[in-house]
This record gives structure tokens, sequence and C-alpha cells, in this order.
């Protein structure tokens, strides 16, 4: 049972943090909404964890921010966040970075790259 | 009385049946079996006024059948359950602290059974907890017609529902007295949806829970829980109750007209708002609240018993070493705790997801894992437009309104009982408030056991069966685990910016559409987008399925149902005949919303 658990421990002592393992990417977008989906190393802590993207459409300006409840399953070796970014405008590209965070909103210490999407 | 006359067809034969929801206005015959209904009408003395605020089609068409047949299933158990207690040897009381020895434990878990059907237990003598909680459906919601329409059960004055589904309280009394945990920064335990049966006090919060529906005026609604006291002093089975807890408990005086005040339904305007209509003095209203929480007391040790919460699934068998998962099962286990991630919530206590070709070699879990994390999220399940108490804007008989907000109404969850908010009531800790905007929409966690219980006869929850009608989730929006299932794997896939019965023409509601979440706020992102296939789909149902109890022993009263099962039409599509249009919805009353600290981002 602890056996990935232990894995995944591991790795997060050697990179030294949590890792994103594949994404972020667009999970689904529409004119004014869309779904950014990345998937980490789990990063262990409170069960429920906070995805958070800062987007903005001003690649400088990440001045908006969106975030999203996901709950770690402590057996897992890695977790998929996926945030709802609501009020968007039509035909518009947005560049967006992600991080996570705990229950007590300490950051999961993830290093993204910095990524955009345009609406319908 | 009038007749119900709504045309819903319960028995659905072949597929596709038509459920005609107009056109049979007036001419519904009311069956020979609503006796039992009329009769327990007429227990009061008076025959009450029916209230019917609803649109055509809102209420069942067999709804006073069914509820009489209820009531006859209730009775017959009643009666049962009475032999049972004249043949159990009374137990002896000895050591110090003194301790019923021998039959203890059995006489109190008795005494809750005996009140659970109880139906002199209401104003009109005509609603047991049982009305909404009988044994074959794991003590859920028991008529099929309520839950393929109005969601909320009537009570004691018919036919004022509530807003929920009738929960399933097998293994509730093992969920903790609610609190905040420090370390998770999330809600921890309590009973109902929104947990406001904390246990604060009793330090229980199943206990605590049996104080609600008494005097709820969408249940039972006693005017005062004194009449609980009242009531149960004049029960068949008090000298078990003085047995159990003590001579002497029923030493109060009830004024002469104790009687008459607990036959009028709490919340009627002639109580001008007290919670206490019955003059007892201090010392009197003492010992009546000592009785009312020893009712809460045995009834939750009736709910903890091996006859409700029994562990007696498959999965108990399999856990044990002593039962086989099928394929489809064993497939369905793996998704529940890999690929469907459903145990970071419904926690199984299993090991970690497997990869091909590898087998659980965990140790036996050292406890019987009961499916629930007791914490809450928001799965953003769309508003029910058929949910009883959206019509519920004008007063009943006695002068009693019981949703004054109608569509403006939300239902907020913990959020809106951290605020002691409408239809919550009040919490016991300001600490709490705070925490609102962080909860609002969630509901908690339910025990993923007992999902798929059905009597023996009606085999399934599933169409085309022969089925037996459920409704899942707070709200029943979900009318067959299929659909559960469908929910969590594609919310997200094929959102639609709809209401409820507003799906785009070339899209079918529940296959390819789903309505906009009834609350935006802090929706869980665990889910909603887990591609899994369809066959992957059954499978999961197939291992919910063995989550039932009575596989390794029978499950006591599960043969008492003597309704009709349904069949026809398909798994995906149950109960899409009778889907109605979402009203254009007035924006979230003050009422709800307006509630410091108030809902961010708003609510529309
Ligand atoms: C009119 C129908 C009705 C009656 C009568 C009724 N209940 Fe319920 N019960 C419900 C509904 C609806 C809920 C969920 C309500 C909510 O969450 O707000 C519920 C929830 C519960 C729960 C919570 C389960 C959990 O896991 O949190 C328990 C326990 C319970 N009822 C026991 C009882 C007992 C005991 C009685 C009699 C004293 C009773 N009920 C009477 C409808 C009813
Ligand atoms: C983020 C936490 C979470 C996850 C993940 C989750 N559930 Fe649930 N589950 C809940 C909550 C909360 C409820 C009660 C929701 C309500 O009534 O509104 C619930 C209710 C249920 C119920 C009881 C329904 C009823 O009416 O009694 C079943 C069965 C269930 N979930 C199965 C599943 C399955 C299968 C999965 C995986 C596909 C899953 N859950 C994943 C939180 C979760």
């Amino acid at each position: 049972m602890s056996k990935m658990w232990i894995v995944a421990l591991t790795v997060a002592l050697t990179i030294g943090g949590v890792r994103i393992i594949e994404g972020p990417e667009i999970e689904r977008v529409d004119p004014d909404f869309a779904i950014v989906r990345w998937t980490s190393t789990n990063p262990g802590g409170s069960p429920v964890h906070q995805g958070v993207v800062h987007y903005g459409t001003d690649s400088e300006k990440l001045i908006q921010t969106a975030q999203s409840p996901v709950r770690l399953n402590p057996n897992h070796p890695s977790t998929v966040f996926r945030v709802r970014l609501n009020g968007l405008r039509p035909r518009t590209t947005y560049y967006y970075r992600v991080d996570s965070r705990d229950a007590a909103g300490k950051d999961d210490g993830l290093k993204s790259q910095l990524q955009h999407f345009t609406t319908r | 009385m009038r007749s119900i006359t709504a045309g819903v067809v319960v028995a659905l034969t072949g597929v596709g049946a038509a459920c005609a929801l107009s056109g049979k206005r007036g001419a519904a015959e009311r069956q020979p079996d609503a006796s039992a209904f009329v009769d327990a009408a007429a227990g009061a003395g008076d025959a009450q006024a029916i209230y019917d605020p609803y649109p055509p089609g809102i209420l069942p068409s067999d709804l006073d059948a069914e509820i009489g047949r209820v009531l006859r299933e209730i009775d017959s158990i009643e009666r049962q359950a009475i032999a049972e207690w004249h043949a159990l040897t009374p137990p002896t009381v000895a050591g110090n602290p003194p301790i019923a020895q021998g039959t203890g434990a059995a006489s109190i878990e008795l005494l809750g059974k005996l009140m659970n059907y109880d139906k002199s237990m209401s104003p009109r003598r005509n609603q047991a907890c049982a009305s909404c909680h009988m044994p074959y459906v794991a003590f859920s919601g028991p008529i099929p017609s309520v839950n393929l329409t109005m969601v909320a059960y009537s009570g004691t004055s018919y036919f004022r529902a509530g807003k929920r589904t009738a929960q399933r309280y097998t293994y509730s009394p093992f969920f903790p007295v609610l609190h905040y945990d420090e370390d998770q920064k999330a809600f921890i335990g309590g009973n109902f949806f929104d947990s406001r049966a904390t246990g604060y006090l009793l330090r229980n919060p199943d206990s605590e829970q049996a104080l609600h529906p008494p005097v709820d005026p969408e249940e039972m609604g006693f005017p005062d829980i004194a009449c609980v006291a009242y009531r149960l002093s004049h029960a068949e089975y008090r000298s078990l109750f003085e047995q159990v807890w003590g001579e002497g408990s029923f030493d109060i005086e009830f004024p002469t007209d104790t009687e008459s005040i607990c036959a009028t339904p709490g919340g009627a305007a002639i109580f001008g708002g007290s919670a206490t209509p019955i003059p007892l003095g201090p010392g009197d209203r003492t010992r009546a609240t000592v009785v009312f929480d020893r009712w809460g007391q045995s009834l939750d040790a009736f709910e903890q018993s091996a006859a409700v919460s029994s562990f007696s699934s498959k999965f108990d068998a399999f856990l044990a070493g002593k039962a086989r998962l099928s394929a489809d099962e064993a497939a369905g286990l793996k998704l529940f705790d890999g690929k469907a991630n459903c145990n970071s919530c419904h926690l199984d206590g299993r090991g970690t997801t497997l990869k091909t070709g590898q087998t659980d070699t965990s140790t036996k879990a050292g406890v019987q894992p009961l499916f629930t994390c007791f914490g809450s999220a928001n799965l953003g399940l769309p508003l029910n437009p058929r949910v009883a108490f959206y019509y519920e804007d004008k007063p009943d008989s006695v002068g009693q309104i019981g949703n004054p907000l109608g569509f403006a109404y939300r239902d907020l969850g913990l959020g809106t009982f951290l605020r002691n908010g409408l239809g919550a009531g009040p919490s016991p800790s300001a600490d709490w408030t705070q925490y609102a905007q962080a909860t609002d929409g969630q509901m908690q966690t339910t025990t993923a056991r007992n999902v798929a219980m059905t009597p023996p006869q009606c085999p399934t929850t599933e169409a085309p069966g022969p089925y037996f009608q459920k409704e899942f989730f707070h709200n029943g929006y979900i009318k067959s685990l299929k659909q559960l299932v469908h929910f969590y794997n594609t919310r997200d896939v094929y959102k639609y910016d709809v209401t409820s019965g507003h799906c785009p023409p070339g899209t079918t509601e529940k296959v390819d559409c789903w309505p906009k979440p009834e609350v935006p706020n802090n929706m869980d992102m665990t889910m909603g987008n887990l591609g899994l296939t369809d066959n992957e789909e059954d499978q999961l149902v197939a291992f919910l399925q063995t989550l039932t109890d009575g596989f390794t022993r029978p499950y006591v009263d599960a043969g008492t149902f003597t309704g009709q099962c349904m069949s026809g039409g398909s798994a995906k599509t149950q109960g899409n005949e009778l889907l109605i249009p979402t009203p254009p919805l007035p924006p979230c009353a003050p009422g709800v919303c307006g509630v410091a600290p108030v809902p961010s981002p708003a609510i529309p």
C-alpha cells in the first residue's frame, strides 16, 4: 500500500519540490470559458489543494487569478489539477502560468512555463 | 379531501413508455388503498386541509396511495417490533456504574426501532421517521414516484415537503462530531448534507440529527420538543423506555391541553413563533428535554445496530477473503481507486492504484471502510426544478409558508449553515462563519455504501429492470447509478450554459448535455472529465452494487416492500421523460446570498 507513496516521496525529495509531469494544457476552451489542466507529482499534505492559474491578455502582466479545488489521493503518485476560468472574452489570447497550493495557501513550489491560448 | 391528479405513470412498461404529464388532471381515481391515508389524517380528529400550491405534474398521481402503502408497511414492522420486545428477556442491572447486563444493548436498539416506526410521533399521527427512511432501500426514500418527481417527501402536513432527498441513514452514526480540522483546513463530520446536525451537545451528530425531524415543519412537525416526551409517555412501549432510561423519566406535569397543542403542526400562526407553546415549569421543561435527548440517543442506537449498519456487503466479504469479485466488479474497484479517483473522497481503505498485471496485496483494512472522508465538496449539480420546495411560496392551512423565496432560493449547503442561514438553522459556533465563502455549494460526502440497495423483488436501481426507482445526490437530479457515474465522468465534457430542461436540440440531457451548476462556487475539479469509457462506467456501477448490505447475512426487514417495481427504458435516460423546463431563474435572494460573509464571487 505504501510502496507508491514512498516512490512519490523519493521523487519529491530528489527533485526538491513538486514537479509538473504533464501539461499545463487547455482541456476545453469556449468563447467565455476555459479549463486548464496539468499533472504534477503528488504534493502531499492537506487533502484539498487548489490549482491556481495566473492569467491575463498581456504576457508581462498576469493580473488575474483563477483557482479550483481538487482532492489529493494519498495512494496516487501523481495528481491531476484542473482549473476553471470563467468570464473570458471571446476570440482573445490569454497568457498564463500555473501553480498549486495546500489548504492553508502554502505554495507547492511549481515551476511552470508561460503558456497561451485563444478563446473561440 | 381532493384526489391527487397530476398524471405520472408509475409502473413504466416498455421502452419509452409515455409518462403523461398533462391531460390527466381530475381523471385519476383515488385508489382503494388510500384508506390508510384517510384514517391517518383523521387520527387527529379533524380532516386536514391538503396543501397544494403545486402546478400540475409536480406531485405524482399515486402520492396518497403510496403514503398509505408505506404507513401500512410501517405499522406491520412496528407490530413485529412490539412482539420482539415482549419476547426479550429484561436485562439485570449490575455493577457500579450500573450496567443493564445481558440484554441492555438489545433493549436500547429495540427501543430505537420502536421509535423509528412509530407514526404517533407527529401531530396528526400520520408520520414516522420510517415514512422517509425504509429498510428495503437502506433507510432512504421508499416511494418510487416521489423519487422520480417531487424529490422531497411530504411531512405531517400533506403535501408540504422539504428541499432535499431523504438520505440513507445506514452508517450515519459513524460520523464524528462536526469540527474544523486545522491541518486539513476543512470541516469534518456532522450529519445531514450540510452537516448541520453537529453533535456539539450530545457529542454525537447522529443522536442530534434525530432531534431535528420531530420539530421540522416539513417533516414530523411538532410545535414543541416536549410533545415527543408527551407522546412517548402514552406509547405502548413506554415501560421499555423507562427500563432503559430510568423510572420516573416521565414525571412531568403536562397541562391538560397538551394533546391539542401537540396535534397542531409547528410553525402554525397561533403559536406566534414560540418554540415552547406547552407551558411547563423549569424542572418539567428540563425533564422533557432529557427525554427528547434520550429519544435521539435511542434512535442512534438503532441506526448503529447490525439491523441498520450491518457491514454485510459482498465487498465486506471480499475484504475478509470470503468472496470473489466478478471480473466487472474487480475492474470497477480498480477504477474506483485509480483512473476514476473516487476514493480520494470515498475512502475505501484499499491500497494504491494498480497497473496492468499487478494484484492488490495491501493488507486487510483494520477497520471496515465507510466510503466517505466525512468532508464536503461541491459537485456542481444543476438546479432541479422538480424539487417541491420551490413551489411552496404560499401559506398552508395553518398559515406557514415553507419557502417564501420560491425559485430565488439556492441551496448553498454547508455555506448557508455556517451563516446560520435559511433552511439550515443556527450554528453553534460563531468561529465557523468566516469559512462560509469557502464552503458555499458544498454537501457532505455521502457514504457510497448501500447506494444500490433495493427491495428483493426489484433487484436493481437501473432500467430496464425490473427496477426500483431511487434518486441520487442531495437534490435527486440523478435517477440511476449509470447517470451518477456518467456525471462524474463527463460533467465538464458536456457542459452547457443552460438550466435543466433546456439542453440544445440534438443533445440529450444527462447523456451529452449537463446543465450549468446551481452553485458555481468552489466546484470540485477532481471529477468532471475522467476519460472513462462506457464500459468502464458500467464496471463502476457493478462495483457500487457490491456495497449493498445483506450479502453475508439477510438484511433485517429488507422484504417489507409491498409496492410495485418499474421496468422498461434505459438507465442512461431513466426519468428523462419527466424533465421539466426550469423557469427563468430570479437572482439568488438576499435571504440566502445576501447574508454576511456574502458568497464570492456572487452567485447568479
Ligand atoms: C419527511 C421526510 C423525513 C422524515 C419524516 C425523517 N427524515 Fe431523516 N432525512 C430526510 C431528509 C430530506 C434528509 C436530508 C436532509 C438534509 O440534509 O437537509 C434526512 C436525513 C437524515 C439523516 C442524516 C443522514 C446523514 O448521513 O447525514 C438521518 C440520520 C435521518 N434522516 C434520520 C431520521 C430520523 C431518526 C427520523 C425520525 C426522527 C427522520 N430521519 C425523519 C427526510 C426525513
Ligand atoms: C471531490 C470528492 C468526491 C469525489 C472525487 C467523488 N465523490 Fe461521490 N460524493 C461526493 C459528495 C460531496 C457526494 C454528495 C453530493 C450531493 O449529494 O450533492 C457524493 C455522493 C456519492 C454517492 C452517493 C449518492 C447518493 O445519492 O447517495 C455515490 C454512490 C458516489 N458519490 C459515488 C462516487 C463515485 C463512483 C466516484 C468516482 C467516479 C465519486 N463518487 C467521486 C464527493 C465525491
